[in-house]
């Protein structure tokens, strides 16, 4: 069955001495290429140094890009409190999607692992685009930082206007910001990219998002619930604000459901992205009605469910006597949708998980909330879902230089240490600052299902736009 | 729709295994090869000996019975037979994924190599060298080489 071991398996120079057979030896590459994929990237780290045949295998662009398509998304949690500033933020939670997928073969459906991870706790979290979260310093003004959650690496964004888009610009595939500052007229909107390139200005608007947050888009599009100036609610038709990345453009739709009363305008409406689409939920007094936009095209919304709110409260006590009766639905989020299962946050009671099938719904244990800093949270506590849709452990290229003043060099490309041959250099001069012109390996396999970009796309990153 | 149309498959250490042939053609590679016309009978299964080749078809045979039952409840029992089935020794367990490659059944295929891949669990290099007595064959220059590359990346 092997015919020349030395012409099958090159990456043995030396002759093995016929001991203990290792059960790898026996497979064919594509076999054991199909194995290490389906390990998550830290052993991967640890694998590609076991021994040559598998460093030779790892480290390619073909197996970045399968593994990638293997790797497990990832919920974001993030408890986040204004009424007290000595608790400004505390650590990241993340509900790991991914122990649950992978366990079928020992059969058991365990739920969601709830992990988590800290951040600086000066810093609060605006938004994610592809593992990459944007922070804003609380204390000082127009801070923005860039960070890394695997490498720790954190890059400072300084900035003039409020951040309100971190995303993967389709076109160009790098990160672009966009941010408004109010002007006396309305608000001016312009597109940075993270390094000193020039900005791109959009234009005027009347309308600002109504959250503190930055999306990272759906397809090249961007979408919030605004306001105009001091907060006055726009009309429906008018309620909801696209971005256009291509584009370069604004545009302002109405949101589905139907006309709210002029005195009401549409706060009891949220917009969220969530697992590559846009939905909408609203909260009518013992009833959350959530959307999703099918086609974008025509603007064209599905209801896709009507959830009965009245659960047994006495089951789900409140830990916060702040909480009075009627506001006890009026605030709840909707966190995620996934698998039938909604993930909803219910302030003063804790995160929850409803299946639309059975209209069952589970409490997550969440070690935060159910332990000492429970009633300290109290009713302004806001729960949002940052969804990096691909594993959050994202290298980083440059890691071996830190990262300093929001270089270009931030592609957030996904790299397993591959050695140059391998893979495409960058073009002399387009280094990082510090060395400008090193050759610096960059992994392929950059699947960003959002902005639809393949791996190929990633190898015509390298010229300057 | 169940004809009970049998075929034979010999083993290479000639041991013959009759079938249905609903069980075989859940091997690709069969499937093509009695499709064409090529097959032959009995069907001559090389590179998988007699105690690989009972597994395989006891894996078949289950997954077939599984998709015949009339109400998926049998899922959940399902996925608890093949975590039983996968619970052998290591060789045994290399010999299941070459066969499963070999005959290409992507579902024998899939279960083997993730339980592979779940038992590469050691946190260092060595610990996976050990688990499956892989030799090291890099150099001490291109080892420290390789641990430089990927340093940025350690916790």
């Amino acid at each position: 069955m092997h015919m020349g071991v030395s012409r099958c398996f090159p990456w043995r120079s030396r002759t093995s001495n016929g001991k203990k057979r290792d059960g790898f030896g026996t497979l064919p590459d594509n076999v054991v290429v199909d194995v290490l994929s389906r390990l998550e990237v830290d052993q991967l780290k640890c694998a590609i140094r076991v021994c040559r045949r598998w460093h030779a295998l790892i480290a390619t662009a073909h197996f970045a890009r399968l593994h990638l398509q293997r790797v497990s998304s990832v919920t974001v949690v993030y408890p986040l409190c204004f009424e007290d500033p000595v608790y400004y933020n505390v650590g990241l939670f993340f509900i790991d999607w991914g122990s649950m997928e992978k366990k079928p073969i020992a059969g058991a459906k365990s739920p969601p692992a709830l992990r988590d991870i800290t951040v600086d706790r000066s810093c609060h979290l605006l938004g994610c685009c592809d593992g990459l979260f944007i922070l804003i310093k609380t204390r000082t003004a127009s801070m923005y930082e860039i960070h890394n959650p695997v490498t720790w690496e954190r890059v400072p964004v300084p900035h003039k206007g409020s951040i309100c888009g971190f995303f993967l610009h389709p076109l160009s595939n790098k990160y672009r910001l966009l941010s408004y500052r109010e002007t006396p007229n309305g608000f001016w909107y312009q597109v940075d990219g993270l390094g000193p390139a020039a900005c791109i200005d959009v234009g005027m608007f009347r309308y600002r998002p109504r959250e503190q947050e930055a999306p990272s888009g759906v397809r090249g599009r961007l979408h919030w619930m605004v306001v105009g100036k001091e907060g006055v609610s726009p009309p429906c038709s008018h309620s909801i604000m696209v971005f256009s990345a291509r584009e370069n453009a604004f545009c302002f739709m109405p949101h589905p459901g139907d006309s709210c009363l002029p005195s009401k305008g549409h706060s009891n409406m949220h917009l969220v992205e969530m697992q590559g689409r846009v939905y909408v939920y609203a909260i009518q007094v013992k009833f959350m009605s959530i959307w999703v936009l099918e086609d974008h095209a025509s603007w064209q919304w599905v209801k896709k469910c009507d959830i009965n709110l009245q659960w047994n409260l006495n089951r789900h006590p409140v830990h916060d006597e702040n909480v009075t009766s009627y506001e006890n639905y009026k605030n709840m989020q909707l966190i995620d949708i996934r698998d039938g299962e909604l993930l909803l946050f219910w302030p003063g009671r804790g995160l929850f998980q409803h299946n639309l099938q059975s209209q069952t719904i589970k409490r997550v244990p969440w070690p935060f909330m159910d332990g000492f800093g429970y009633d300290t949270y109290r009713m302004k506590t806001r729960v949002v879902m940052v969804s990096p849709e691909q594993d959050f452990k994202r290298l980083h290229p440059s890691g071996r230089v830190p990262l300093q003043g929001g270089s270009e060099s931030l592609y957030g490309v996904y790299i397993l240490g591959s050695s140059p041959e391998k893979l495409p250099r960058n073009k002399p001069g387009e280094g990082n600052e510090d060395n400008p012109g090193e050759t610096k390996p960059l992994g392929v396999g950059r699947a960003s299902p959002r902005a639809q970009v393949g791996p190929e796309q990633v190898l015509k990153l390298l010229p300057p736009e | 729709m169940a004809t009970s149309r049998k075929v034979t498959l010999l083993s290479s250490d000639g041991e013959s295994f009759e079938v249905e042939q609903s069980v075989a053609v859940e091997s690709i590679t069969i499937k093509d090869s009695i499709e064409e016309g090529s097959a032959g009978n009995p069907i001559p299964v090389p590179k998988v000996n007699s105690k690989i080749l009972a597994k395989v078809i006891e894996y078949c045979k289950k997954h077939v019975e599984s998709a015949k039952a009339e109400d998926r409840v049998d899922d959940e029992d399902l996925v608890a037979w093949d975590a039983d089935f996968v619970k052998v020794d290591q060789a045994t367990l290399f010999d299941l994924i070459r066969a499963a490659n070999f005959l290409n059944i992507k579902s024998l295929l899939d279960l083997t190599c993730q339980t592979v891949a779940d038992m590469i669990k050691g946190k260092t290099p060595e610990e996976k060298r050990k688990t499956f007595t892989i030799r090291n064959d890099f150099t001490p220059e291109e080892e420290e080489e390789v641990r430089r590359e990927n340093q940025w990346a350690f916790e």
